[in-house]
């Protein structure tokens, strides 16, 4: 799994490329907090290039999200592979994160 | 008619007499005309001379005689013999005449009265009586006439002569010898007489009438002449020219008829002549012209006859080529092909296809699972062609498959076939059978020859002929004895069986495609699926032999064996044997054509039993063994995880909160929610200390109906 992480505007993009498991949930989740204790508050997770999800990937995503909640945080999905939304709507993340087709989608709603 | 002569001379015998009849009626016409203008001409001359003597006498009678009274003189006719006396007038006019006579021109002149003094000047002939009559009624005009006198033809002219003067009248009527003493003033008292010979005339006309004839007929000679000439150069030449080609065309005939009737060269008539060689000619066209139509009529009939023949062959053709489409039709429906024909199977797959070189063929492939795990592949060749051959393929079709479906050996279920096709083969037909079985777990392949082509099996880096050429036919010999070979497939290999249709196949030069130019083609295509192998390998067989005629009906089957649809895996209690896991089902899925989203379903579902295991299923910290096996059956995807791990039963955990506000969502009980939803089919079984958890799925339907399509496509 590799991690990228740009800033556009006031909106951070965290792209996750390759497999998020419970191999490599735990740099995920480091690097989230990371970026949550940077007093970044808009977060979208640009999810085109991620091929494969687990529950340990999903709980990562949901730690995150209960972070940037408790300080009036936003945080954003794009780009689903359909395989990777369909575990999503599975573990009813839909009516947690927001999910938009692309990355200028997600970035705009969330955006100030 | 004419007799038998020439144009020319025809047209001579026409124009002589009428050109001479011409020339004698234009001589004699002249000389009419000639002899009235020379009478015309005597006449008036004639007249001239008879005025001229009673001008003289005129003169005599009123300058002379009054003077003679004066001179104490007398008339009388005596006057050269009296002295004193003068002649009478009408002894002057004798004078005058007398010297006229003398003149030697011929002519006479008389003066005469019908009451003469003198007794010689009365009257003499009919002429002179005639003319007094007709003087008496019109004494102005003269009466003339031609007559002969002394044997000379001559013109006689007789003028009145009228008392013109008083003293005519009392001298003549005071005469004594006077017949007659009654005259009066102007009464006719006589007449002159003018003779004028005619002969000298009438011979100078003779001869112009003579010169005149001459010269016609002359000229008539000189027309005929030209006539003849003319007719020969412009009639009678061409005439021959056609005459003679006709009578070459005579000649030319093959006809007995015509050759007996070649008309001699022209001697009289050629028109005649032509007209008779046209009559012959015409009669020979007739005949031969009815002989034609009656051969047209006789040809016409014959391309009739021949035509409805034709007819009824082209429709008898037309049926039974119908008949033989619907066969040919019924023949490939016995055949299975529908492609892939077990979509469920993943572990093997299977390709085949039959071009008949005529609308039937003799050869025929099959194939049939005998059970779950065995798999039938039949190819044969019947001996001949079209239907019989059919027929007799069907029949072995038949008895191969419902034999081997008995689960028998293949050398026994060719035996058997062997035993039943024998005793009512009457036409002594024969087929040769490979018939193999695949156990499918393992790749074995059991197999026996009935004296066909032996097939090969294609892998990586090789190709093997599948045993030897061994067995007799089937249908030849009742007691045949067979034998069942055994090799293995190995995963990824490809069986191909083929007929002799293949190796055999002819160029346009006559050259066979060959076993080696097949086994380089093999080669050449191993890697491929057997859709693609036999497609590709068709079209180089046809390819090949372009512009040939197909000799033998062509089949193939390939069969690829696949890795069986079995995974097996021996897991450490480590987090890193997951990437493991994955990328042999990954690599599993490759090999059977799993859907993608198929795989990741089970993927992940394993992922989330074995890491839930690995994390909390053991009570220690030592190494553990989790075995996963995979499989792939019946268009079904499942999966066993054995653990020795404390028991637990996944199936009891609570189904987790999935609506909850972010702040309240529990963050745990995710990972057996997803494998609950992912498979169909979860079950939990805790066995010799073993928990094991199994799970299956169908492979999504959308998947495969997509696969079929693109097989149905390539059919």
């Amino acid at each position: 799994m590799e991690i990228s992480e740009r800033k556009v505007g006031d909106v951070c993009i965290v792209q996750i490329a390759g497999r998020l498991d419970s191999g490599t949930s735990d740099s995920l989740a480091q690097q989230l907090h990371r970026i949550i204790d940077g007093a970044e508050r808009r977060l979208v997770i640009d999810c085109e290039k991620l091929d494969y999800v687990s529950s340990t990937g999903l709980r990562v995503l949901l730690v995150a999200a209960k972070r940037l909640k408790t300080v009036d945080g936003k945080i954003a999905l794009s780009s689903l592979k359909p395989h990777i939304l369909e575990i999503f709507e599975i573990a009813g993340f839909k009516s947690i994160f927001p999910i938009y087709g692309t990355t200028e989608q997600a970035s705009q709603q969330i955006s100030g | 008619m004419l007799p038998n002569w020439r144009i020319g001379t025809k047209l001579l015998v026409l124009t002589v007499p009428l050109i001479a009849a011409a020339t004698l009626l234009a001589t004699w016409t002249l000389y009419r005309l000639n002899a009235e203008r020379l009478q015309g001409m005597l006449k008036d001359r004639a007249k001239s001379i008879a005025h001229q003597v009673m001008a003289d006498r005129q003169y005599y009678g009123a300058a002379v005689v009054p003077r003679v009274g004066e001179l104490k003189g007398s008339l009388g006719a005596d006057y050269r013999d009296v002295h004193g006396r003068f002649p009478l007038p009408a002894t002057f006019v004798r004078e005058v005449s007398e010297q006229i006579a003398r003149s030697g021109d011929g002519y006479i002149t008389r003066l005469i009265s019908p009451w003469p003094i003198n007794k010689e000047m009365g009257p003499k002939d009919s002429f002179e009586n005639d003319g007094f009559a007709a003087l008496a009624h019109s004494p102005g005009d003269p009466f003339v006439r031609t007559d002969t006198v002394d044997g000379r033809a001559v013109m006689r002219v007789l003028m009145s002569d009228v008392a013109s003067s008083t003293s005519c009248v009392s001298c003549h009527n005071a005469h004594p010898q006077s017949p007659k003493h009654d005259f009066r003033l102007y009464d006719v008292m006589g007449g002159l007489e003018v003779i004028i010979p005619m002969d000298q005339y009438l011979a100078e006309s003779r001869q112009e009438m003579a010169i005149t004839l001459g010269s016609g007929l002359c000229l008539c000679f000189l027309v005929l002449g030209i006539v003849s000439v003319g007719a020969r150069w412009t009639v009678s030449r061409p005439l021959a020219h056609i005459a003679e080609r006709m009578a070459q065309f005579m000649r030319q005939q093959p006809d007995e008829q015509a050759s007996g009737q070649t008309p001699e060269l022209p001697r009289g008539d050629e028109a005649a002549y032509l007209a008779q060689s046209f009559s012959k000619m015409a009669s020979v066209i007739r005949t031969q012209q009815t002989a034609l139509q009656e051969a047209n009529a006789s040809l016409e009939q014959r391309v009739q006859e021949r035509t409805a023949e034709l007819r009824r062959t082209t429709a008898e053709k037309e049926r039974i080529g119908s008949e033989l489409r619907i066969a040919s039709e019924i023949q490939k429906s016995i055949l299975p092909r529908t492609f892939p024909p077990f979509p469920d199977r993943a572990d093997f797959e299977i390709y085949a296809t039959t071009i008949p070189a005529l609308e039937m063929g003799g050869d025929f492939y099959d194939f049939f699972l005998i059970d779950d795990t065995r798999l039938g592949v039949v190819i044969a060749d019947v001996s001949g062609k079209g239907v019989p051959a059919a027929i007799f393929m069907a029949v072995s079709r038949s008895l191969l498959k419902a034999t081997a479906l008995a689960s028998v050996s293949p050398s026994a279920c060719l035996e058997h076939v062997n035993r039943l096709l024998c005793p009512d083969n009457e036409s002594a037909m024969f087929v040769t059978v490979f018939y193999g079985i695949l156990q499918t777990e393992t790749g074995e392949l059991e197999f026996s020859n009935g004296g066909h082509n032996v097939p090969y099996v294609i892998g990586d880096n090789r190709l093997v002929p599948v045993g030897t050429p061994a067995g007799m036919a089937l249908g030849v010999l009742d007691e045949a004895r067979y034998q069942t070979s055994r090799m293995t497939i190995h995963p990824g290999e490809t069986l191909v069986l083929y007929t002799d249709g293949v190796t055999e196949a002819m160029d346009g030069q006559g050259r066979l495609f060959s076993t080696p130019r097949f086994e380089e083609t093999l080669q050449r295509l191993s890697q491929q699926r057997p859709i693609d192998l036999l497609t590709k390998l068709v079209e180089d067989v046809q390819a090949f032999s372009r512009g040939a005629v197909q000799a033998d009906d062509i089949t193939l089957l390939a069969m690829q064996y696949r890795q069986p649809a079995l995974l097996e895996l021996a897991l450490a209690n480590r987090a890193s044997e997951l990437q493991r896991l994955a990328s042999n089902l990954e690599r599993f899925a490759q090999n059977h054509r799993i859907p993608e989203r198929d795989v990741h379903a089970l993927s992940l579902a394993l992922d989330e039993v074995i890491t839930n295991t690995i994390a909390y299923g053991y009570d220690d910290q030592g190494a553990h063994e989790i075995r996963v096996r995979v499989t792939l059956a019946n268009g079904r995807l499942s999966a066993e995880v054995e653990d020795d791990g404390r028991p637990f039963d996944p199936l009891t955990a609570p189904q987790p909160d999935l609506t909850s506000a972010v702040e309240d969502r529990p963050v745990g009980g995710l990972g057996i929610h997803l494998v609950r939803s992912l498979m169909e089919h979860v079950e939990y079984r805790r066995e010799a200390g073993n928990n094991h958890l199994i799970m299956s799925r169908r492979l999504s339907a959308g998947a495969q109906a997509e696969t079929k399509a693109e097989h149905h496509g390539n059919l």
